[in-house]
């Protein structure tokens, strides 16, 4: 309400942090778990005088930086860049209050790029300690990037005991409670997982990229990554372990609820379990190979279980972006907040939108529209992804009715807030956008049933 | 031969200068803020012509309150969640860090804009050539450090002025988000350029192949994008001082990007600017460097400091033309002795200094002082520039009433603080750790056991 409106068309705001996001993720949990992989691979094969991984992680090294360095770095910026646009407000709450933690996640960053560009241009130039010195800690600052992430991202969805230490006024409880909130510990765990696997399952891309390894050597350097794969089977209950922390109106969401979270929160889990269960029997029991067709495959899997798992975690917060805090409308759920809105009306303070218009003698569906925008339009294209126009095939007064009652019939909706005359004016705009005219068809209750 | 050169050009700036002086008299703002009856009527203010400074008027002819009723609705209220360590530490941090990032940043972008005319210069003249090659290897590293270095000042840019900051970056939209693309693709493009070159390639070896039309490729597009995204920010940062032209901007009745004057001075600031540090960017290289021969590595320090003596000769005129654009706006900030305007006004005279200690160090390449005394210089104007640059940011944004954090706003996580500047010191020491090791180790040592 306070800031202008970023259009996406078509795909919506939500959607295009979604795209952003999920493609950072994937490449920041490589980096993370790469860190681990090569430092203790680095270590092994030190003390066993193990040339080919030697040979493996140089070459390692390069993806890492060409992938996570370029792609993650610029990517990670991008979600930072995309959610401003998309949910300002949020951004700035989350910057106010986790500023710190950002800060602390800065410097491990810096030491996370500075480590890994000294690993990668430390071969043939570094005493074999300080090589594998550097390259423990890019493992640890690498980790502790994500430590630090991870709290602010688990506490959107599970903000604990924050919003009572900030009124009570201790600000530094206010953000460890935030921090280290309900979910911490399993999401911590998911994205550890998540992270190690993703190590392996690029490890068995970029050591079939390269011509330089026999068969066989490609064959050892496959079973060796297939350790940071098998314990992806763990996503399953860590899976359980985090929504035993979720609120509840989230857990019946993702438990059947809402089927769509559901279906991905199983797609997740299921890719996960098959990922683990293939690297176990079949890359550590036995020993097999992977091409680098099947590499890809695992890492398309990968993505579209960590793109599931991320879906489910933002789509469970609904109708929140912050829980219990923030509506995805940008609209705070404190009673200062939203009461006047409800009271005074639902365009009384929203400058951007209703611009030089008139609200004593503008149409009806003008002010409708204006309505929709300001308290739908963060989540709902007209008609593209989770378009409004196809939600709104009824008559005008069930559409009154739904406004009316509409976080009541859906957990994930926000409240409607504004007078009767905004509640009369969406819902003449809304049933405006409803051209969609059902035929009859035979069976149908309207035609009556007949034989 | 070099001197006159020099002269030329100092001759040729000056009179740059003149010409930017007088420019501001025909620039015209495409929008008006002075209340007319029509426009006090509607509460707001209609477009016509003004003139740069016209804000600056507006302000000191009408109380806060009543001055901008378009402005003080449209900017949104400051976070709720107030201020989580005192203002003046904000206020610290965001220079110290912008410092850091444009030390990186400026070689990236000098390096994307003499590519080019380097690799053209370079094919008959091995000591271009060389210069060009220490700026290709130091190319993505420069490119990755001014990206993470660049993460802290945009997050504290956010803290201190997210609500200005988020408005003008949403009413710039997808220009805005396209630096991500723009970003990638110069990122990438480095090494598309480098691989194009070819592994190990030397100044003799690279004078000896022509460039590919990849390699001609890559350069264009690493320059365009490496501009695109300097033109972004500086358009950003700006609209964001900006609230009377918010409206205008929102309605698409005016481009967000020029939407003052200072827009292009400010931007060619930068990009000249660029030049300078990574002209004595290359001769800091050629100093330190071990590769070349003692003849060769001279010549390619000369080199280094004439292009930052001739851009830092460009910057003055430019940086003149940038002052007259702002400075009704700002000069009352000025007035006051902030230590952003005493550092400011420090690194104004201390640019007098850097020209004539580069005049000085072209005739002398061979001594020490020749290279790390104008370095120095130019580090501390930096300094300057990012402090002044904030307290003119301040200027700005102060004649709004309320709109920027007070003590009152602060609610302090202390432990949280301190654990930061912890993280920080040992942070900067494990990095200071790493490099030693890098610097200090002999190139082709073992690490592969036999």
């Amino acid at each position: 309400m306070h800031y202008p409106f970023f259009d996406v068309p078509q795909i919506g705001g939500g959607l295009l942090i979604a795209i952003v996001a999920i493609l950072h993720v994937v490449v920041a949990h490589f980096a993370v778990g790469a860190g681990l992989f090569i430092a203790v691979a680095h270590t092994l094969a030190l003390r066993r005088n193990d040339t080919l991984v030697l040979r493996f992680l140089r070459d390692n090294s390069r993806f890492l930086v060409l992938l996570a360095f370029i792609f993650g770095a610029v990517s990670g910026v991008g979600i930072w860049f995309t959610i401003a646009l998309v949910s300002p407000r949020a951004t700035s709450i989350l910057i106010h209050n986790f500023v710190w933690g950002w800060a602390i996640e800065w410097v491990l960053f810096a030491v996370e790029i500075v480590a890994g560009y000294c690993y990668y241009y430390g071969w043939d130039r570094l005493a074999p300690k300080r090589h594998l010195t550097i390259a423990w800690i890019y493992a640890v600052a690498s980790y502790g990037s994500l430590v630090v992430i991870n709290g602010i991202l688990a506490f959107m969805l599970t903000p604990g005991d924050w919003a009572q230490a900030v009124e009570s006024q201790r600000y530094d409880a206010a953000f460890w409670s935030g921090f280290f909130n309900p979910t911490y510990f399993p999401s911590l765990m998911l994205r550890s997982l998540s992270a190690l696997a993703l190590a392996g399952l690029f490890a068995c891309v970029v050591v079939n990229l390269s011509n330089r390894y026999t068969r066989e050597e490609r064959t050892r350097i496959i079973n060796y990554a297939a350790y940071c794969l098998a314990p992806m089977a763990l996503m399953a209950p860590a899976s359980l372990w985090y929504f035993n922390g979720v609120p509840e109106a989230s857990r019946i969401m993702a438990a059947g609820g809402a089927i769509a979270m559901t279906l991905f929160l199983a797609f997740g889990v299921v890719c996960s379990l098959m990922i683990g269960a293939y690297a176990y029997f079949t890359l550590i029991r036995r020993k097999q190979y992977v091409s680098l067709s099947t590499a890809l495959l695992l890492s398309a899997m990968a993505l579209v279980t960590t793109g599931a798992m991320e879906f489910v975690r933002e789509g469970i917060r609904k109708p929140y972006v912050i829980r219990d805090y923030l509506w995805s409308n940008g609209i705070a759920d404190r009673e200062s907040e939203y009461m006047p809105i409800a009271l005074g009306g639902a365009l009384s303070n929203a400058p951007w939108i209703v611009g030089d218009t008139d609200l004593a003698t503008a149409g009806r569906k003008k002010r409708g529209q204006m309505i929709f925008q300001a308290q739908c339009a963060a989540c709902h294209t007209h008609a593209g992804a989770n378009g409004i126009k196809h939600l709104v095939a009824y008559s005008l007064d069930i559409i009154r009715d739904d406004i009316e009652h509409l976080h009541e019939r859906k957990s994930f909706m926000p409240p409607f807030l504004g007078t009767a005359r905004d509640k009369e004016d969406l819902a003449a705009y809304l049933h405006s956008l409803n051209n969609i005219a059902p035929k009859p068809r035979p069976g149908s209750q309207r035609n009556g049933v007949k034989p | 031969m070099m001197r006159f050169a020099v002269v030329i050009v100092c001759v040729i700036a000056s009179s740059l200068a003149n010409t930017a002086t007088a420019a501001p008299e025909t620039v015209y703002w495409d929008l008006d803020l002075r209340p007319t009856s029509q426009t006090a009527q509607e509460g707001y203010y209609k477009t016509t012509l003004i003139r740069p400074g016209d804000f600056a008027r507006l302000a000191a002819s009408q109380p806060a309150a009543t001055r901008t009723p378009l402005a003080s609705t449209l900017i949104p209220p400051k976070d709720e969640f107030g201020l989580p360590a005192p203002v003046w530490l904000f206020e610290l941090l965001l220079p110290a860090t912008f410092f850091l990032h444009v030390l990186f940043m400026n070689v990236t972008l000098g390096t994307a804009l003499l590519a080019i005319p380097l690799t053209m210069l370079g094919r008959a003249r091995p000591h271009v050539n060389a210069a060009l090659n220490d700026l290709y290897s130091a190319w993505p590293i420069a490119m990755s450090l001014t990206i993470t270095t660049g993460i802290a000042p945009l997050l504290f840019v956010q803290v201190l002025y997210g609500h200005f900051f988020f408005v003008s970056s949403i009413l710039l939209g997808w220009w805005w988000l396209a630096i991500l693309i723009a970003l990638l693709a110069a990122f990438y493009g480095i090494y598309v350029a480098k691989a194009a070159i070819g592994q190990g390639a030397d100044a003799t070896h690279h004078a000896q192949r022509p460039p590919s039309v990849l390699h001609w490729a890559a350069l264009a597009v690493i320059a365009l994008a490496c501009v695109f995204i300097a033109a972004m920010f500086t358009a950003n940062t700006t609209l964001m001082l900006l609230p009377d032209a918010w409206k205008q901007v929102h309605e698409n009745r005016q481009s967000g990007w020029t939407v003052h004057p200072m827009f292009w001075p400010r931007l060619t600031h930068n990009l000249i600017g660029s030049l300078a540090v990574t002209g004595m960017f290359i001769a800091v290289r050629a100093r330190v460097g071990r590769s070349q021969d003692h003849e060769m590595r001279l010549k390619v320090v000369s080199f280094g400091l004439l292009i930052a003596l001739i851009a830092t000769c460009v910057q003055v005129a430019d940086g003149i033309w940038f002052v007259v654009t702002i400075f009704h706006d700002v000069k009352h900030a000025f007035h006051q002795y902030s230590p952003g305007t005493i550092l400011w006004a420090l690194a104004v005279l201390t640019a007098i200094a850097l020209l004539m200690t580069l005049f000085r160090g072209l005739d002398h390449p061979e001594r020490p002082g020749s290279v790390w005394i104008p370095a120095g210089l130019l580090a501390f104007i930096l300094v300057g520039m990012s402090a002044g640059r904030e307290r003119v940011r301040v200027g700005m944004l102060e004649r709004h009433a309320r709109a920027l954090y007070e003590s009152a706003d602060v609610r302090p996580q202390t432990f949280t603080v301190i654990l930061f500047f912890i993280t920080l010191v040992a942070g900067l020491a494990l990095i200071g750790l790493m490099v030693r090791w890098m610097f200090t180790a002999p190139r082709n040592a073992a690490t592969l056991p036999p």
